[in-house]
C-alpha cells in the first residue's frame, strides 16, 4: 500500500516537472516573442510616417528606411504589403520593387532555402509582390528543394511572370500538372498577346490547362474572342465543347448559327442545353425551328431554359397553340400551364 | 405695407428682414447662396418731385412685370431704389437678369429711358455667410450709391463671399493598422478652404457604432471596409441608413470584390462610392474633392 502510494507521488511528482518544464519553454518562448515584437513595433513607430513621405508623397529616399534586422525586416514587409495590397500605383509598386531587390533580397536568398515550408512558400509570395526578378534564377536552381506541390505552383507562377518568352513551351513540356484554378490563376495575370499565343497551341496544353484558357476567354466578355470559341466546337473532347459554347453563351453572341446546330441532335444533354441557352441571342425568326424542337427535348433543364427565355415573346402562344393541337409532348404541356403562362 | 401695383404686393424694405434671415440661416444647411441686388435710378434731366414719384412707380411696375415668381422685388426707403432678393442663385446669374432688365428696357424704349433719359444701377452682393445681416448690406449700399458710376453699370460687392467654416467628419474604419494610418494621413491633408476636416480613426464596426462620434448633424464621410472584425461594413451602412438623418452620410465601400453582382449589392445597401482594392490613392483624393465640393 505505502510503495503504492509512493509510486504515485513519483509520477506525479514527474508530471508537475513535466509540466513546469513545458511552462518553462512557453514562457521563454512568449518573451522572445515579445522582444520580437518590440523590436518590429520599434521599427513600425520609427518609420511609419518615413515610408509615407517616401511612397506617397515622393520625398527622398532615407537610409533610416534601411532595416539592419531580420525582426526590422518582417516589420519593413508587414508595412510594404499593406501599401501593395491596398494601393494600385505604378510608381509605388516601383519603389517598393527597388527597395525590396536592393535590400530585402540576401535575406529572401536565405529564407528560400529553409528548412521550414511555411517561410519559404512566404519567401515565394513576396518574390511576386515584391516583383524580385532578380531572384528568379536563384529559384530555378534550387528548384530541387522546393518539393512540395504549392512551392512548384509558385515557381511555375513566377516563372510566368518574370520568364514570359520560355513559360509558354515550358507549360507545353512540364511534367507536373496543376490544376485548373492554378492554371486559372496564372492565366488571369497574362497579357492578351501571350493569351493568343496559348490559344494557338491550344491542343498541346494539357486538359486542365485547357478548360481554364477557355474559361479565363470568355470571362473577358470580348466579341472579338469568340472565334477562338467557335474553333474549340469540333474538339474531340466534349468537355472543351461544352465549355466553349458556354463562353460564348457569356459573351452574348452567336456569330454563325450552323456552328451550334450541329449540336442540337448532340447524345450530351449539356451541349443541347449550351444551345438553348444560346439561341436567345439569335432573333426569333432564325431560332423558331429550334425552339421548337428543344421544348419537345426530354431533358426538364432543356425545356425549363426555354421556357425562361423565351416567355415573354409570342413564342409562348405558338408553342401553347401546337401544344393544343397535340404537336407538344402532353407532360411538357402540362407543366406549361401550370406555371401560369 | 407694400406698394400696390396691379396684382402683386411690392414688400418694403423692413418687411424683407424676416424672410433674409430665414434664408441666411439656411445657407450652409442647404448649401444655396442668396444673392441681393440693389437698383438705383438716376434721372438727371428730372425738374421735379411729382415727375420723380411718377417715374418711381412706372419703374417699379416694369421690376415688377420683369422679376421671377422665385425672387423678391421690394422697395427701399430711399426714393428710386429698389432691392431683388435671389434664391438659390450667385452673382453670375443676377448680372444675368440685371443684363436682361436694361436690354429689355432699351428694347421696349420705355418713356423714363426714352425722354427722360433715366438710367439705372444695380449693386449685386453674393451671401455665402450666414453672419450678414441686411443692416450690413444696407450700409454697404449707402456706401457705394455715393460713388460715382457709369451708366447701366453692374458692380458686384464680393465682400460677403466668404463662406461660413462648416466641420465635416470623416470616419475611416478599416482593420489595417498600417493601410489607416496611410489614408488618415492622405486625408488630413486635403485642405478645403471653407470646411474644418476632423478625421477619426476606428478598426472594426462595433468600434465604430458604439461610439457616439457618428451622432450629430455634421456632414459626415464614412469611409469603410467591406470586411472588418466584430461588425462588417455592410452592416455598418445597414445602421447608418436606418438614422433619421442618414442622407449627411456619404459613404466609401472599399473591397477586393470587384464583380457586377458585388457593387449592385452594395449600392442597393446604400453605399456611394466603390472602391476596389488595390486603388489609387489620387482617385480616392479625387472622388473626395467631389463630395467636399457637394457638402
Amino acid at each position: 500500500m505505502n510503495i503504492t502510494i509512493l509510486t504515485v507521488l513519483y509520477c506525479i511528482g514527474i508530471l508537475v516537472l513535466f509540466c513546469l518544464f513545458l511552462f518553462g519553454i512557453l514562457a521563454i518562448r512568449y518573451f522572445i516573442q515579445m522582444r520580437h515584437q518590440r523590436v518590429m513595433d520599434k521599427y513600425y513607430k520609427k518609420t511609419e510616417q518615413l515610408w509615407f513621405n517616401y511612397l506617397i508623397e515622393d520625398s527622398q529616399f532615407t537610409l533610416k528606411l534601411i532595416p539592419k534586422t531580420t525582426n526590422e525586416i518582417k516589420s519593413a514587409e508587414n508595412i510594404l504589403l499593406s501599401y501593395i495590397n491596398n494601393i494600385s500605383d505604378e510608381a509605388i509598386q516601383s519603389k517598393i520593387s527597388f527597395f525590396a531587390k536592393a535590400y530585402l533580397s540576401n535575406y529572401y536568398m536565405k529564407m528560400l532555402t529553409h528548412r521550414r515550408w511555411s517561410i519559404r512558400m512566404n519567401t515565394l509570395y513576396r518574390i511576386v509582390d515584391f516583383r524580385l526578378d532578380n531572384l528568379v534564377d536563384y529559384c530555378l536552381e534550387n528548384q530541387a528543394k522546393l518539393k512540395t506541390s504549392n512551392e512548384q505552383f509558385q515557381v511555375f507562377k513566377i516563372q510566368s511572370m518574370f520568364r514570359k518568352e520560355s513559360f509558354i513551351p515550358l507549360l507545353t513540356t512540364l511534367q507536373t500538372i496543376f490544376s485548373e484554378t492554378e492554371y486559372r490563376q496564372i492565366f488571369i495575370e497574362m497579357d492578351e498577346e501571350m493569351l493568343e499565343c496559348l490559344f494557338h497551341l491550344f491542343e498541346q496544353l494539357p486538359k486542365n490547362a485547357q478548360y481554364a484558357l477557355i474559361e479565363v476567354f470568355s470571362n473577358k466578355v470580348d466579341f472579338e474572342k469568340v472565334h477562338h470559341l467557335e474553333g474549340l466546337l469540333v474538339n474531340e473532347d466534349a468537355e472543351v465543347r461544352i465549355r466553349a459554347l458556354k463562353g460564348m453563351e457569356r459573351i452574348g453572341v452567336i456569330q454563325d448559327l450552323n456552328l451550334i446546330l450541329p449540336f442540337l441532335k448532340s447524345s450530351i444533354w449539356e451541349e443541347r442545353l449550351m444551345v438553348a441557352k444560346l439561341l436567345k441571342y439569335g432573333t426569333l425568326d432564325q431560332v423558331e425551328p429550334y425552339l421548337i424542337e428543344l421544348f419537345n427535348d426530354p431533358n426538364n433543364y432543356i425545356q425549363k431554359e426555354i421556357m425562361t427565355a423565351f416567355k415573354k415573346e409570342k413564342i409562348v402562344e405558338q408553342l401553347n397553340e401546337k401544344s393544343a393541337k397535340g404537336i407538344v409532348n402532353q407532360p411538357t404541356k402540362q407543366q406549361f400551364v401550370l406555371e401560369g403562362h | 405695407m407694400g406698394i400696390t401695383n396691379g396684382q402683386k404686393i411690392v414688400k418694403q424694405w423692413i418687411e424683407v428682414e424676416p424672410i433674409y434671415n430665414l434664408l441666411k440661416s439656411n445657407i450652409s444647411r442647404i448649401n444655396l447662396p442668396i444673392t441681393v441686388i440693389f437698383i438705383k435710378a438716376q434721372c438727371p434731366n428730372l425738374l421735379n418731385k411729382n415727375e420723380l414719384f411718377t417715374i418711381e412707380n412706372e419703374i417699379t411696375t416694369y421690376l415688377e412685370r420683369k422679376v421671377r415668381d422665385t425672387d423678391l422685388l421690394f422697395k427701399c426707403d430711399e426714393v428710386m431704389q429698389w432691392g431683388i432678393l435671389l434664391i438659390g442663385s450667385g452673382e453670375v446669374e443676377a448680372a444675368g437678369l440685371l443684363n436682361r432688365l436694361y436690354q429689355s428696357i432699351k428694347d421696349e424704349k420705355y418713356d423714363f429711358y426714352l425722354n427722360k433719359q433715366c438710367f439705372l444701377n444695380a449693386l449685386v452682393f453674393e451671401i455665402k455667410n450666414s453672419q450678414i445681416k441686411l443692416s450690413h448690406l444696407y450700409l454697404q449700399k449707402e456706401l457705394q450709391f455715393e460713388k460715382e458710376y457709369d451708366a447701366w453699370t453692374i458692380i458686384n460687392i464680393p465682400i460677403f463671399k466668404k463662406r461660413d467654416t462648416e466641420i465635416v467628419k470623416i470616419s475611416i474604419l478599416e482593420d489595417n493598422e498600417i493601410f489607416r494610418k496611410v489614408l488618415q494621413r492622405t486625408i488630413e491633408n486635403i485642405k478645403v478652404e471653407h470646411l474644418d476636416i476632423q478625421v477619426k480613426c476606428f478598426a472594426d464596426g462595433y468600434e465604430f457604432l458604439q461610439s457616439d462620434w457618428y451622432i450629430s448633424s455634421h456632414q459626415h464621410i464614412v469611409i469603410l471596409n467591406d470586411i472588418l472584425p466584430q461588425k462588417n461594413g455592410i452592416e455598418v451602412v445597414y445602421n447608418l441608413r436606418k438614422m433619421p438623418n442618414h442622407k449627411k452620410f456619404t459613404i466609401y465601400m472599399m473591397t477586393k470584390r470587384n464583380t457586377q453582382q458585388d457593387m449592385i449589392y452594395a449600392y442597393e445597401s446604400g453605399i456611394d462610392e466603390y472602391l476596389v482594392k488595390p486603388f489609387n490613392m489620387r482617385l480616392l483624393e479625387a472622388q473626395l474633392s467631389r463630395t467636399f465640393e457637394r457638402v
